[in-house]
């Protein structure tokens, strides 16, 4: 998108924002600009005609052509007004867009280390509200002072070439207030000045007398705190108020001086009138002028405050991004050679801004497709090492060699083509499991020369990773946890109803305690009300589960059987309980797990919970019932902990479902199809449906005996990587937030995986894992050696054995280097850290 | 290797809510004493029961474990492995809390943490904690003192048993499980 890149952006001044990528808006904004300020001295000569030629003639026909002129002018003036404002605003909108999109597309780009002292919320108020002003400067910034100065020397010209001594004297005023007007504008911005500064002394006054609440309540000291806070308080009253008395002064200066005009006007017009140098419609053109004179003046003072304010705000925010990309990011049209994956480290030192040397004189080797470990205690150096060799931190002395290329002289583009990272605490973003899995195949074909010759992954290359990274089984479960859309296709729930048959066959009797059955004569602890009451699937559009609340003919049945008022204070309760117990926490879906209200629902939760406080359930509009009720239907006992599910409402609810099966074969026979042995379940999981109920517990070790139960029912069927596949739409919640540590971790070997790298440097990239999956990673690295380089640092040692060398840090130097069972047999440090001397 | 299997408890038939029971649970438990009220309620809400049957594995010897126990009833054991010995080194039972340290840091666990019998017990998760303490910075402090405060009392309690003239055997062991 930046293809002119030569100057970054943080050098860049808040005027080069006025014309780039502008100039025919720019253009057709000046192009206007004349045409009002034409339009703007027309009728002051009409004015002088009307009076001077045709009043005195009594021409009628000239008078009604001169007001014909007089309102297009007038009429004109308007629409160009309108049209002027319209490309300000296209201008400053896309100058904002431009210094946002630049501006981010720098931020990312910056050094690893800049993140450390910077916080996420100076960026996202720089980038979402404090550029606003800069950019709506530039949208301003020919525009108005182009059209108001025109104006003024048209304005000017226009009374000269009327009466050059006269006009002369009207414009004299100007130059004064041009004098005086920035002393007053001092007086203002000292006042502010000092404003701020009160502002943020009480603000700290606040925040201490608050935190400190405790004491005072203990010492009883009211007055001493307030006697702090009213001194501020009394300071920043009379701040204020001679603040904006001098932007009053500014105001009354400058009208003061713009109205001194009709009074020279009258004084010396008058005298030039009688002395029968001036005509009266000159002297009424004059008049006119001097006020129209005002409108363009004041535009212009309150531009120059928000070009103060702009380029201030301007610089502040470039000063805090300043900072330059540590590496090349391109590689360019030159192919670089082929990475055989060879790592050569010399001399390496890698030293904070303070001099603190985390590295110091590292020197090892990695051929192509050897296995170097790197251990050491905490605070060692062996992930700064790893990071170093990865490009994540430019190191300051030595070199880091990648098949004889210094990686500092690498684009990104060779380094991620060429190294898969993978860290400790990997990240995960919001989307699904696919976007996540492609994250680092998808990065690589953005760089221009890379997507030459990488292509999408195929279904089976995703299965193959996820595998690898021993997380297939996890995707399987998720794609049994969702929802069949029989439509797309129809014949796939026909082969599920055999796997249920199958599975009550096989695994019936010995998972039965596991599983909640859809029996009618029980409450299901683990559906929710309607689910229990409905006890089918909806097949008619408005018996849909998340209509029913709205459904006129189904709010009927609830108070046939006396249910609506149970479920509406059932709903009020769940409603106020969560809010009480959430208060105002991050719309994350982890905080909503255990309530039946969603992260995207809450806000209206919480006006909703205000507005019950005061009425009671039955005076709350429809709407809100209906969301109340929705909240009730949506209630599981078994999941949802903010309320207890009360033994006479389950009772009310299977009474219920009786009625409702007999209520539906009179009312709307053809609405649900009701729970059956041998029909598929549409509103039910595909899980819910092999299992013809729902599994009531999700420990590991139940969840693990389901699964194996799973796959083999898949398998019989051929039905693995269909599932599978829906099992990639998986969304992970807000970063992540639905998986487990464990699952995130594997995540994000799979996606590295994916890009098949041919070097790849683990950061403890199997710390979360459980011993088994740890297992399978291992024997995948045991299957690479040979054709992949790897460079772990691992936190336990019992994976020693299977590294072609190690070595052990210390203090930021490498204290042992070798074969590790070589090392061990020399009981030296390597020894010690296995055995936990040291400790 | 029986089949054993962990059962989530069903709240069906109690008047009171999970949570109020979970909250009161998690206010006595040691290492989030005097947690701000709201802290402890959205630890109430996040953190789930979970009813082990005799034999289950909580905790592996070896590997990271990410969660945290209160135990509501029954009986666990921590048992260390070493060449295909095994010792119990210490067990807990109702109101005890196992595994805060957990919440704070990945560590390879030392001990593997098993149901002596059929056992209830709250678990809170380290992804958990940590958001909800995101929400409450000032809480990691008062934590940390609780650990702390644990810490000098394991310690205390081996002087005592000391200045008795007992040999302290296996008592010292368990600290990593606070």
């Amino acid at each position: 998108m930046a293809e002119k890149k030569e100057v970054p952006i943080i050098k860049r001044s808040l005027f080069s924002w006025v014309l780039n990528g502008k100039l025919s808006h720019q253009l057709l904004l000046l192009l206007f600009i004349l045409a009002i300020v034409f339009l703007r001295v027309l009728p002051l000569e009409i004015q002088k005609r009307i009076v001077n030629d045709v009043l005195g003639a009594g021409n009628f026909t000239l008078l009604l052509v001169y007001c014909s002129i007089y309102l297009v002018a007038v009429l004109l003036t308007s629409a160009l007004k309108m049209a002027i404002n319209w490309l300000q605003t296209l201008i400053g909108q896309r100058a904002l867009t431009d210094m946002r999109r630049e501006l981010y597309q720098h931020i990312l780009r910056l050094p690893l280390s800049f993140f450390r002292k910077t916080q996420p919320g100076t960026v996202v108020s720089s980038l979402v509200s404090e550029l606003a002003t800069p950019g709506n400067f530039v949208g301003m910034a020919i525009a108005v002072p182009l059209s108001n100065i025109l104006t003024l020397v048209a304005f000017g010209i226009y009374l000269i070439s009327l009466n050059p001594m006269l006009g002369l004297t009207t414009l004299s005023i100007y130059p004064i207030v041009l004098f005086v007007v920035p002393l007053v504008q001092r007086g203002a911005n000292k006042a502010n000045k000092e404003r701020v500064d009160v502002s943020r002394k009480m603000a700290s006054q606040i925040t201490e007398s608050i935190s400190g609440i405790h004491e005072v309540h203990a010492q009883g000291s009211f007055n001493t705190e307030e006697t702090k806070y009213n001194g501020l308080v009394e300071r920043l009253l009379r701040i204020r108020i001679v603040w904006t008395l001098y932007r009053y002064a500014v105001k009354v200066t400058n009208n003061l001086f713009v109205s001194l005009g009709p009074v020279l006007v009258f004084v010396l017009g008058g005298y030039l009138m009688m002395q029968g140098e001036l005509e009266l419609g000159s002297l009424i053109a004059f008049l006119s002028a001097q006020e129209k004179l005002y409108d363009p003046w004041k535009e212009l003072i309150e531009f120059y405050q928000v070009y103060q304010d702009s380029s201030i705000r301007y610089k502040k925010i470039m000063q805090a991004f300043k900072g330059e990309t540590e590496f090349k990011l391109e590689q360019g049209s030159n192919p670089s050679t082929k990475k055989g994956g060879s790592i050569e480290v010399r001399n390496l030192e890698f030293a904070t801004a303070e001099g603190i040397k985390l590295l110091d004189q590292i020197n090892l080797k990695v051929e192509s497709g050897e296995h170097l470990a790197l251990v050491g205690f905490s605070g060692s150096g062996k992930s700064t090492l790893a990071q170093c060799i990865g490009q994540l931190y430019s190191y300051t002395n030595g070199e880091v060699l990648l098949d004889g290329q210094s990686v500092d002289q690498l684009s990104k583009e060779e380094i991620v083509g060429t190294i898969g990272y993978i860290s400790q605490s990997p990240f995960i973003f919001t989307g699904t499991i696919n976007d996540n899995l492609l994250y680092a195949c998808k990065a690589i074909s953005d760089y221009p020369e890379s997507s030459k010759a990488i292509h999408e992954p195929s279904l089976d290359d995703k299965i193959s990773a996820l595998q690898q990274a021993g997380l297939f089984i996890d995707i399987l479960r998720f794609g049994m946890n969702t929802f069949l859309d029989q439509k797309a296709d129809p014949n796939l729930g026909e082969t599920l109803l055999r796997v249920r048959q199958n599975f009550q066959e096989n695994f019936g009797d010995e998972l039965a305690e596991y599983v909640e059955f859809y029996n009618e004569k029980n409450y299901l602890y683990f559906s929710s009300i309607k689910e229990n009451l409905i006890f089918g699937s909806p097949l008619q559009d408005d018996f849909a589960f998340d209509k029913l609340s709205k459904n006129t003919q189904f709010l009927d049945f609830l108070d046939d059987c006396n249910l609506r008022l149970p479920l509406l204070e059932t709903g009020g309760e769940l409603l106020q309980q969560t809010v009480d117990i959430l208060g105002d926490v991050p719309r994350e879906d982890v905080f909503f797990e255990q309530t039946p209200i969603g992260p995207k629902e809450y806000d209206r939760c919480i006006s909703l919970s205000e507005k019950s406080g005061s009425v009671s359930l039955d005076q709350l509009d429809t709407e809100d019932q209906h969301f109340l009720l929705d909240i009730a239907l949506r209630f599981i006992p078994a999941q949802h902990k903010v309320i207890a599910l009360q033994p006479v409402l389950e009772n009310l609810i299977l009474n219920g479902r009786t009625l409702f099966h007999s209520w539906c074969s009179t009312n709307a026979p053809d609405a649900i199809s009701f729970y059956s042995n041998t029909r598929y379940i549409g509103s039910q999981t595909i899980l819910n449906n092999i299992f013809f109920g729902s599994v009531t517990s999700d420990s590991p070790k139940v969840e693990d005996r389901v699964n194996q139960c799973i796959v083999q029912l898949l398998i019989e069927e051929d039905l693995l990587e269909q599932i599978a596949a829906i099992g990639m739409d998986f969304e992970v919640g807000s970063t992540g937030d639905k998986l487990s540590g464990g699952q995130k971790q594997k995540l994000s070997i799979a996606r590295v995986l994916l890009k098949q790298p041919k070097v790849f440097i683990m950061d403890e990239a199997t710390s979360a894992l459980d011993n088994k999956s740890q297992t399978r990673i291992q024997n995948l690295m045991e299957r690479w050696k040979g054709s992949k380089t790897v460079v772990a640092v691992i936190h336990r040692l019992d994976m020693l054995p299977s590294f072609d060398k190690v070595a052990v840090l210390k203090a930021g130097k490498i204290i042992e280097y070798g074969d590790p069972q070589e090392l061990i047999a020399k009981k030296g440090v390597l020894h010690e850290l296995i055995h936990g001397k040291s400790h | 290797m029986s089949l054993s299997m962990e059962k989530a408890t069903k709240q069906q038939s109690q008047k009171d809510s999970g949570f109020k029971e979970d909250l009161d649970i998690l206010r006595q438990a040691s290492l989030l004493r005097g947690l701000d009220h709201e802290c402890l309620k959205l630890l109430a809400m996040l953190c789930q029961r979970i009813k082990y049957t005799k034999g289950d594995q909580l905790m592996v010897q070896g590997e990271d474990a990410e969660h945290a126990y209160c135990v509501i009833s029954g009986q666990l054991s921590a048992i260390h492995t070493e060449n295909e010995s095994t010792h119990t080194i210490r067990q807990y039972g109702a109101g005890q809390f196992v595994g805060g340290c957990n919440l704070l840091g990945r560590i390879p666990h030392l001990f593997n943490l098993q149901a002596v019998e059929e056992t209830t017990t709250l678990r809170l998760s380290r992804e958990q904690f940590s958001k909800v303490l995101k929400q409450f910075p000032a809480s990691l402090s008062r934590v940390t003192a609780n650990l702390v405060s644990e810490l000098a009392n394991w310690d205390r309690s081996l002087l005592d048993i000391k200045s008795t003239g007992k040999t302290l055997d296996d008592n010292p062991l368990g600290v990593s499980l606070l």
